[in-house]
């Protein structure tokens, strides 16, 4: 009885989990793979492998997104045994977008949770900024309303773009 | 912090994603299957892990639902909710209330009268007649006073009956302010006929309402003629 509780308990805490971050990893899993059937079984491995070690994961955010990239080589690499895609020219692709400096520093500061209040509005900030999402889409996904992601989008618009200043970032060195 | 500094933070952000090439464009459709699978990715999840049953499903279900509802919700639906609720349990509170206050003197009124009521007590009415009266002691030169008390019994058991025992009330005494009609009956025998006469008054305007006059020649008879007069009263006063 105890042992279900608990198991009950450790399925709710993972259902949260899944429901928060699904989107913003399928986002991240999709450029990768260009491919959306592939990158829900890269997904559903990843959340397996999370619920089989969430007694000793601490942070489950962070533990996503750092084992993300080892799940979509790992089935990449699967699949070149299979259908003799090369592993570099996949590789190659995903890395289609322009790398600089400034980019690296961007993207970093997109994935780093000190720039954001909680791990949600950096889902959120995300969700909208980079995939384009629509308020009502992002709230939908994160079980938030409309003028909640409005708002929080807003806060997290404003401290990444003061972190960014502090980096000596800002519009004009884009342009 | 001002909206307007958040929108300008906004339009700086994006443009700044969109200069560095790191914005990755997710299409309306995409994110509609994405979404609509999502679920059901989570359940195949749990079908991988080997903790599925129908009832996680049904709980998965009410779960992702409630977030598409939340995310629905704007703050003038959850307003007009909130309000729609307030109106109705205040009215409901207000109508309990209302009945509450006009019941009390009632029952209370009622409750002597019935325990002088010995036989079952008869079916409530369809019609429920909001009125008190106040029946006064039978009147008689020629009927004995144990007579007089069987009548004035079987009038109260009848007002009783006739007004589903809970919105009339019944009391000798006429000066009580919850009263708002008195009965005054007189009955009188002549050779083996009784004539029972009733009269109702209006309290606060003094005036005569109901007036009637019915002849009986035994006790059982007696007890339908009252009923009669009972009905024709609630009849006059409602």
């Amino acid at each position: 009885m105890v042992t279900a509780l608990l198991f009950n308990s450790k399925e709710h805490e993972f259902r949260k989990i899944y429901a928060e971050h699904y989107a913003c990893l399928i986002g991240v899993i999709s450029q990768r793979v260009r491919n959306e059937h592939d990158a829900e079984e890269i997904c559903q491995n990843l959340f397996v492998a999370m619920f089989n070690k969430m007694e000793e994961i601490e942070n489950p955010g962070k533990w996503l997104r750092s084992s993300v990239r080892f799940e979509i080589l790992s089935f990449l690499k699967k699949q070149k045994r299979h259908d003799g895609v090369s592993l570099d020219d996949v590789e190659e692709q995903s890395a289609a977008a322009p790398h600089n400096d400034m980019a690296i520093i961007i993207r970093d500061a997109i994935d780093d949770p000190d720039n954001f209040d909680s791990e949600r509005e950096m889902i959120l900030f995300r969700l909208i900024a980079v995939n384009k999402y629509s308020y009502i889409e992002a709230a939908k996904e994160l079980g938030i309303s409309r003028r909640q992601a409005e708002y929080g989008y807003g806060k997290a618009a404003h401290r990444l773009m003061e972190h960014l200043r502090n980096k000596g970032i800002g519009v004009e060195d884009a342009e | 912090m001002n909206g307007h500094t958040y929108n300008t933070d906004i339009l700086q952000i994006e443009k700044i994603l969109s200069l560095h090439g790191i914005e990755a464009p997710v299409p309306a459709q995409t994110i509609k299957n994405r979404r609509t699978r999502k679920k059901a990715g989570y359940l195949t999840i749990l079908r991988t892990l080997g903790i599925y049953s129908a009832a996680t499903a049904l709980s998965v279900t009410f779960f992702f639902a409630g977030k598409k509802i939340i995310a629905a919700l704007s703050v003038k639906t959850v307003i007009a909710g909130v309000s729609s609720a307030i109106l109705t349990a205040g009215s409901t509170f207000a109508v309990y209330a209302y009945l509450t206050a006009h019941d009390t003197p009632v029952e209370k009124a009622i409750a002597p009268a019935a325990v002088t009521v010995t036989e079952p007590e008869k079916k409530a009415p369809a019609v429920l007649v909001h009125y008190t009266i106040g029946i006064r002691p039978i009147e008689s030169e020629s009927v004995d006073a144990g007579e007089r008390r069987i009548i004035g019994n079987i009038l109260m058991k009848e007002f009783t009956a006739i007004n589903g025992s809970k919105y009339a009330a019944m009391s000798s005494n006429v000066a009580d302010s919850q009263i708002g009609y008195a009965l005054r009956t007189t009955v009188e025998k002549t050779g083996d006929n009784y004539i029972i006469s009733a009269k109702v008054i209006d309290l606060k305007t003094l005036a005569v309402v109901f007036i009637t006059k019915e002849t009986y020649q035994s006790a059982d008879e007696s007890a339908g003629k009252l009923a009669v007069i009972v009905r024709k009263i609630s009849e006059s006063v409602k």
